[in-house]
């Protein structure tokens, strides 16, 4: 309220001069160190952006790597787990098998189906030469 | 314009209030830069290592002793995990008998009864279970709870059971090898266990950061064997079947594909289960195929008619006098049906192997000469292992060669399989040399190290030595076939295929020097197909009680009946010249 005042009071004693365009009239120094500042800013934006997208890829990566691992450490377990039943319910057929009260026998040239080899069937003569003949060596293979 | 309304507006800016404000500011700075100082560079180090103690921790890879699959590539041997549960009540957050339900539920083979008598009977380091498994830990780390402990360790299963298990072998509480392939092949099968320091999140997430160079070492290959365990499993099955007809003491099959020396089945009973090996004696772990030495008796004899025909010294198509009884240096040696049949007269070798005619054996060793023959005696090796790749093996014995020469009797005898003792598994070596034409191969059960699509990462080198032409060991194997057509291997017929084989009844030597009245060692060896051979099968059944014990009686049952599988399993073409 003050300066407004003071200013309706005296308006006609000073006369307003036209400030000159501030930045030329700036040392050239401080002028680079302006833009300087800027560049700088720019720069800061853009790293931390960088920094962000950077980050957030890698936290994402190493969650996808740890449950893939996790599921490959389950299916390896289940593998495992699998396997031993497996190779347990095997001996324990192979056991039953060895009872004749099962009614299985054991394997012999009798109950095994043995096929004569097939008669060899020579391969016709193939006309690929004749072929070759006919196109000759003047048709060339492509174009 | 507005710059300059504006620099008036500052100059009106109070002095104080913007001294507050930069004081605020730079105390605050202050502030800060004292705090971040502490942080890093006074607390620094300290903190650092409590913040590298929650993130990283000891992560144990899962690097099993590697499994041992047969030919077929099932699983002889192989690792699991197994965890062992501890608990201190101590820490528990929820009361005793929560608790119990929760594990009561993962734990089926404890009673509730049971959990809540374990968990009230100390306050720290109760042993819940030490049988636990791996898919049941997981449920008991997915609840989260305080006091609960779970500790790792590998167990080794052999899911054949007593199938294999001279083969085999078995490992002990310290997973070191104890017998058979897993002692013999110790540096191939175990691993190191491997721990990495990993780092994990706050989520309990393992961060990627060392993992690599850790796991690139890691492979999954498998010791193959040569062994076909559906064989293994048939000639167990008959071998057992015949002693306990005949209550014979111990017994043995043996199948060995002869082009190679890979054994396809090895059985001897009775044996033990690798998974109690503790519940057994010492007798039963060793594997006396590979370590007791017995005399072989006739089954000897072919190995004999080799050397004589591959020294030149008789012609396939000769006849030997047969007189059924000999005196040798005062010592009488009779043919084993000399008091029901006598003498036979001038017979073809062929007709010395089908009677195995000890007497025809004397002559055809004559000829050799004692000195000749010990030198090819020694031609095969019989001194030296035959160097299996399994452990304990005991070379053959021979007489010493001024002993072996001195007198007659020593070459008589070992004209027919006595005074000379050899382990099974040599014998087969020897007919495994008629079978292929003439080479001694070293018999071996380890086909290599195989990853899962069937490539193979390390082969054993195996040697070959040649001890008779390719002629010499047609001319016997035919020799041989009589013995299964026309003389005392009748037993082990099969319609349709060529065979050739030779029985053996030999007396056991005693501890006190001469033989046992009544204990004797029956065996059969074949080889076939004669018009290909290939495979020698052998079967030694020890100390058969009762009257008809005989190799063609007691071993040459069990050793059709393995053929017959081989036949099937190896599918093995009818013979096509009968």
């Amino acid at each position: 309220m003050s300066v407004s005042r003071h200013r309706l009071q005296k308006p006609k004693q000073e006369k307003v001069k036209k400030l000159p365009a501030w930045k030329s009239k700036l040392p050239t120094g401080l002028r680079a160190l302006l833009f300087l500042k800027r560049s700088v800013s720019v720069f800061l934006f853009l790293s931390i952006t960088a920094t962000v997208i950077v980050y957030s890829r890698k936290e994402y990566v190493e969650g996808e790597w740890s449950k893939s691992y996790r599921e490959l450490e389950a299916w390896l377990r289940d593998e495992r787990e699998l396997t031993a039943t497996n190779e347990a319910i095997k001996n324990q057929l192979a056991d039953l098998a060895e009872k004749p009260k099962t009614g299985l026998v054991p394997i012999t040239p009798k109950t095994t189906i043995f096929l004569d080899a097939a008669e060899d069937h020579p391969l016709k003569e193939s006309q690929t030469t004749t072929i070759r003949e006919t196109f000759g060596e003047k048709t060339p293979l492509g174009y | 314009m507005i710059k300059g309304r504006r620099s008036k507006k500052t100059e009106s800016i109070p002095v104080l209030r913007l001294f507050l404000v930069w004081a605020v500011l730079v105390t605050g700075a202050i502030a800060l830069g004292w705090k971040l100082y502490r942080l890093q560079i006074v607390q620094g180090p300290e903190l650092k290592r409590k913040a590298r103690q929650q993130q990283k921790s000891p992560v144990s890879l899962y690097v099993p002793r590697r499994p041992i699959i047969d030919g077929e590539g099932n699983f002889l041997a192989m690792d699991r995990l197994l965890f062992t549960l501890y608990a201190h009540p101590i820490m528990f957050k929820i009361d005793t008998e929560k608790m119990a339900g929760k594990l009561g539920k993962i734990l089926p083979n404890l009673t509730m009864a049971e959990l809540r008598d374990k968990l009230a009977s100390q306050k720290t380091g109760v042993r819940i279970s030490d049988m636990v498994m791996e898919s049941e830990a997981g449920q008991v780390k997915s609840l989260y709870l305080d006091g609960l402990e779970l500790e790792r360790r590998y167990a080794r299963i052999y899911p054949s059971e007593d199938v294999a298990a001279a083969l085999i072998g078995y490992v002990d509480g310290e997973r070191r090898g104890q017998a058979g392939v897993e002692y013999s092949q110790q540096t191939l099968l175990a691993r190191n266990e491997l721990t990495l320091p990993l780092s994990s999140t706050g989520m309990d997430n393992l961060m990627p950061t060392h993992v690599l160079e850790g796991l690139v070492n890691l492979d999954d290959l498998r010791l193959q064997l040569t062994l076909n365990l559906r064989l293994q499993r048939v000639a167990r099955a008959a071998l057992k079947r015949q002693m306990a007809e005949y209550k014979a003491k111990r017994g043995a099959v043996l199948v060995m594909d002869a082009l190679d020396g890979s054994l396809l089945a090895l059985v001897t009973e009775p044996t033990y289960n690798p998974n109690d090996y503790h519940e057994y004696g010492l007798k039963l772990l060793k594997n006396w195929v590979i370590t007791d030495l017995y005399e072989p008796g006739s089954t000897f004899k072919p190995i004999n008619v080799a050397l004589a025909l591959e020294a030149g010294l008789i012609k396939s198509h000769e006849r030997f006098n047969d007189t059924g009884r000999i005196t040798i240096d005062r010592s009488v040696i009779s043919n084993h049906d000399y008091y029901s049949k006598g003498g036979r007269g001038y017979i073809t070798i062929p007709q010395i192997l089908q009677y195995s005619s000890n007497v025809g054996m004397i002559r055809i060793a004559q000829r050799m000469g004692r000195k000749g023959y010990y030198e090819a005696l020694e031609q095969l090796e019989i001194q030296e292992k035959t160097g299996v790749d399994l452990p304990g093996e005991t070379p053959g014995y021979l007489k010493p060669k001024k002993v072996f020469t001195r007198s007659g009797i020593e070459a008589a005898a070992a004209s027919f399989g006595q005074g000379l003792s050899l382990t099974p598994l040599k014998i087969v070596q020897l007919h495994g040399a008629i079978a292929n034409g003439g080479k001694l191969v070293t018999p071996h059960v380890v086909r290599g190290l195989v990853d899962p699509s069937g490539k193979f990462h390390w082969q054993p080198p195996l040697r070959k030595k040649r001890v008779f032409s390719a002629q010499t060991s047609q001319t016997v194997l035919e020799m041989m076939e009589t013995v299964v057509t026309k003389g005392s291997g009748k037993v082990a017929k099969i319609p349709g295929y060529r065979i050739g084989g030779k029985t053996g009844t030999a007396q056991k030597a005693s501890a006190t020097g001469g033989y046992q009245e009544n204990a004797k060692i029956t065996s059969f060896v074949a080889i076939l197909p004669v018009d290909d051979p290939r495979y020698v099968v052998l079967a030694v059944v020890d100390e058969p009680k009762g009257e008809n014990t005989f190799g063609s009686t007691v071993a040459a049952p069990i050793v059709k009946e393995v053929m017959e599988a081989l036949i099937a399993i190896e599918q093995i073409p009818r013979s096509t010249v009968p």
